[in-house]
């Protein structure tokens, strides 16, 4: 019945014998095809700290620092906060400046520029460098900052964008409207020597990059604002490699194909070797926040247990399951994810970005309507009714109220 | 201590069911592959299983751990009977072989071998922790998928989920609503039936297939890589190179989502389907049609993933029809792009005929940030190398088969509504995972078995190239 061979065991046997037939020399292949992927990633590294640097072999010019608390508020509001500043709103124009004086530097030999901004998220305001040169005292020249994940990338200068001269002044814009304060820890102008760029380089290269929701779909985000990633720089380092074995070996009759294979796989050990490494620091994280806890605890330690405890809140104001609840909510997330932690009872809430409010007509008696941080659907406690903002009202009777904008109310 | 038993049940009871299932398709005692057995029979016996949680649900059966449980142990039972297994299988004989083989690797090979086999095994046992103890993290695993099992769970049995206007009208307390209300049953009564192994609802542990599903895709991987004659340590090394894909375990370690099974269903469906049009086994087109019709209960756009394995089965049979057909299908689609209507709801999609450029976001995810580390770079080598195989009698079913898949992306990306999840890059990774099992045997295939016929590498020995 059964066989200790299985049936495509010709076909092993054939490429077991392929798999026995290696050369002795196939650790020397193998070895020079790393010393090749190293050799190329070597210049491939040079070629970017070279472009990044402007040709600085040597040390570059002083680096420029400037603390958040030595900047001045022109527009907006916001305070000094030790060597930070706390930018709290934008004006009725929706516009904040914030600008400062630093002693006069070089463009040439400062290429890039970081701003320091601490936010817990990417926020919803465009923010613009500008900059005054002495040459040019009363002209102002700007770039727009973009967010890369939890901070400003950095943005590279050129004289194509004004940023040549004598540098004398520089100002941050916010345009918007800031739903939470942004923090400015700091501004910095890196010297930037080829020597910099190279420790910049790998020091990027070996940053933790946490595992977040949106990891998901882009867990690299923060390689955005990288000279070069470590995945285009194997790329770049492994052509480099084998153009220059094919070249070494343009005369030889036949090349051997396995050095090719050792670019390969070593480009791919090493971009792995990264990612485990991520991995491990990660899980060394996870591990710290959530292991042997309860499923209870496990919420209580993530980042949105403010929103669970809340939410706990609401179950227990809940008869049990399941009852019809409208969860209206001005905030996708806050109604998608409240939402989510009020299950197994039966949850109304609608998808998309706009709420989409139910009319009186569509709630019925002993419906449950959870009214958090919304505009358009209000509860009037004294007379005991849900009001829409036509006038329209509705009986309800309120089951539980957690200022500021929590409600639920069961319809009568 | 009972959580452990508990997830190490759920996963195993629908392996061994389905594994079982699958020593029932390869009838024959010399056809019996232990490895392939075991890379499909997860698949198999998660389809199973939640085919068991359905038919309970339409008798009215409320759901429990030793009802469904029974229901595996039949199918096990069944499929042993028809397998014609009356002891157990020969592992020990087995082990003993596959070690002689090892042992009569060079010892270079042996190394790569035992390296790569670490490497995954580390790979997984960190991934493993990762999903044990993360609660559910990403948007779409708690807005449209453990949604529906959080419910299900509760009240033991199917609950409808409906579109938020159905719900105001209908007034019903047992119609729920989510994000996605439409999306299959398959994944979310996967993670029911975790919990009810467990006993009680776990965030993190319900999980638990997720890791099941990768292992099982690289057991099913190296299996079929070794029937086409690839190396014991060439195809390890291949299978390493697959599972050690970031996207791909991110996927596992932020678990949640269900694209990862749908990479599993469509990769292990291509690879069956390409062993059939080799050697026109009962079993391997079997067992691709039912892979096929796992992506379709995983999630809609797997009716897509299956459609796009319809032409090579055509071209397997008669080469020049099937590419005369597959070419006119392009052009067709071409002509449609052009001058068809501007919008065509499709599968939730919209399909336009206006290009929306959306490649910059693709160039930096497939060849700057580190998603599949040299995957896409591999690509356009293998295929540069290999460009006259690439049509070849051997090769054409497999080529057109990723020609289909490539056009499904480019099409969802470049000419539907799907281009503002590239634009914004939600999207951008997540629908080309569903081919990258596939894609990675097919490049395996292309760099080991066709000739190259490229001056200057040597073309005697591409089997050799990784010794």
């Amino acid at each position: 019945m059964w066989q200790s061979i299985a049936a495509d065991a010709s076909v092993r046997l054939m490429t077991d014998r392929i798999d026995a037939a290696a050369p002795a020399a196939q650790a020397q292949a193998w070895i020079a095809g790393v010393g090749l992927l190293v050799a190329g990633i070597a210049v491939s590294v040079l070629l970017v700290a070279i472009v990044h640097s402007g040709g600085n072999w040597r040390g570059g010019p002083p680096a420029v620092a400037v603390d958040g608390g030595a900047f001045v508020l022109g527009r907006g509001r916001g305070h000094r906060d030790g060597r930070e500043f706390v930018l709290e709103a934008t004006d009725g124009e929706g516009l904040a400046v914030l600008s400062a004086r630093v002693a006069p530097f070089g463009a040439d030999g400062h290429p890039r520029i970081d701003f320091n901004l601490h936010s817990t998220d990417a926020l919803p305001v465009d923010l613009v460098f500008l900059w005054r040169t002495e040459e040019r005292p009363n002209r102002n020249s700007s770039r727009r900052l973009t967010w890369s994940g939890t901070h400003i990338a950095s943005l590279e200068l050129g004289p194509d964008d004004g940023w040549t001269g004598t540098i004398t002044g520089i100002a941050l814009v916010a345009r918007g409207t800031l739903p939470r304060p942004l923090v400015l820890e700091s501004f910095s102008v890196p010297s930037v020597s080829i020597a910099t760029v190279i420790g910049d380089v790998f020091h990027q290269w070996v940053a933790f990059i946490p595992i977040v929701a949106a990891s998901v779909t882009l867990p690299f985000d923060n390689e955005r604002s990288h000279y070069a990633t470590l995945l285009a720089t194997v790329a770049a380092g492994g052509l480099f490699a084998a153009a220059f074995y094919w070249l070494l070996t343009r005369r030889a009759l036949s090349r051997d194909p396995r050095i090719l294979w050792a670019i390969v796989v070593a480009g791919w050990l090493l971009l792995d070797l990264r990612f485990q490494v991520n991995l491990w620091r990660q899980l060394a994280q996870t591990a710290a926040t959530f292991a042997g806890k309860t499923g209870e605890e496990k919420r209580l330690a993530s980042d949105d247990h403010e929103l669970y405890v809340l939410m706990k809140e609401v179950r227990a104001g809940l008869p049990a399951p399941p009852v019809r609840v409208h969860f209206i909510a001005d905030d996708q997330a806050l109604r998608t994810r409240g939402s989510y932690f009020l299950y197994p009872q039966n949850i109304y809430y609608s998808d998309g970005t706009r709420a989409r409010k139910p009319v009186p007509e569509e709630l019925r008696s002993g419906d449950y309507v959870l009214l958090f941080l919304t505009n358009d659907l209000g509860y009037d406690s004294a007379a005991q009714a849900l009001v829409w903002p036509d006038g329209r009202r509705k009986p309800a009777e309120q089951i539980l109220s957690r200022p500021p904008g929590l409600v639920l109310v069961r319809v009568r | 201590m009972g959580d452990l038993i508990g997830v190490a049940g759920s996963v195993a009871l629908p392996w061994l069911a389905g594994g079982c299932c699958m020593l029932a398709l390869q009838r024959r005692a010399e056809q019996r592959d232990m490895i392939l057995a075991a890379g499909y029979g997860y698949l198999l016996g998660a389809l199973a299983t939640s085919l068991a949680m359905r038919a309970l649900d339409a008798i009215g059966v409320r759901w429990t751990m030793p009802l469904v449980a029974m229901q595996l142990v039949a199918l096990a039972v069944v499929a042993c009977s028809i397998a014609r297994l009356r002891s157990l299988p020969p592992l020990r004989e087995r082990w003993q072989v596959s070690r002689a083989r090892i042992a009569d690797l060079p010892p270079a090979q042996r190394l790569l071998f035992f390296a790569c086999l670490a490497l995954i095994a580390v790979r997984l046992f960190g991934l493993g922790l990762e999903l044990a103890w993360r609660p559910l993290l990403p948007w779409d695993a708690w807005a449209q998928w453990a949604t529906k099992s959080r419910v299900w769970y509760e009240y033991g049995k199917i609950a409808a989920f409906v579109d938020p206007a159905t719900w105001l009208e209908s007034g019903s307390g047992m119609q729920f609503v989510d994000a996605h209300p439409d999306y299959p049953a398959t994944v979310p009564l996967l993670q029911v039936w975790t919990a009810l192994c467990l006993g009680h609802w776990d965030e993190s542990l319900i999980n638990a297939p997720w890791l099941a599903i990768l292992a099982a895709l690289g057991l099913a991987f190296y299996a079929q890589l070794r029937r086409i004659g690839i190396g014991m340590a060439q195809a390890m090394l291949f299978t390493y190179l697959l599972l050690s894909m970031p996207f791909i375990d991110l996927h596992v370690a932020v678990a949640g989502y269900v694209d990862i099974f749908i990479a599993a269903a469509y990769g292990m469906a291509a690879m069956a389907l390409w062993q059939w049009v080799r050697l026109r086994g009962r079993t391997d087109a079997f067992l691709a049609v039912l892979c096929a019709l796992a992506c379709i209960v995983i999630k809609k756009e797997g009716v897509v993933w299956a459609l796009t394995l319809l032409p090579p089965v055509l071209v397997a049979i008669n080469r020049r029809v099937g590419l005369g057909v597959v070419s006119l299908l392009g052009v067709a689609m071409l002509v449609y792009l052009l001058f068809g209507p501007s919008e065509l709801r499709v599968l939730g999609y919209t399909l336009r005929t206006e290009f929306i450029n959306v490649s910059r976001p693709m160039f930096e995810h497939f060849f700057e940030m580190d998603n599949w580390h040299l995957l896409w770079y591999l690509t356009l080598g293998v295929i540069a190398l290999r460009w006259r195989a690439v049509f070849s009698a051997a090769t054409a079913p497999m080529t057109v088969t990723m020609l289909g898949a490539f056009a499904f992306v480019f099409v969802v990306f470049f000419y539907s509504s799907a281009a503002f999840g590239v634009a914004d890059e939600t999207l951008v990774n997540r629908l080309p995972l569903h081919m990258v099992p596939a894609l990675t045997f097919y490049l395996a295939f292309l760099w080991t078995q066709a000739p190259a016929r490229t001056s200057g590498v040597q073309s005697a020995a591409p089997r050799q190239a990784v010794q």
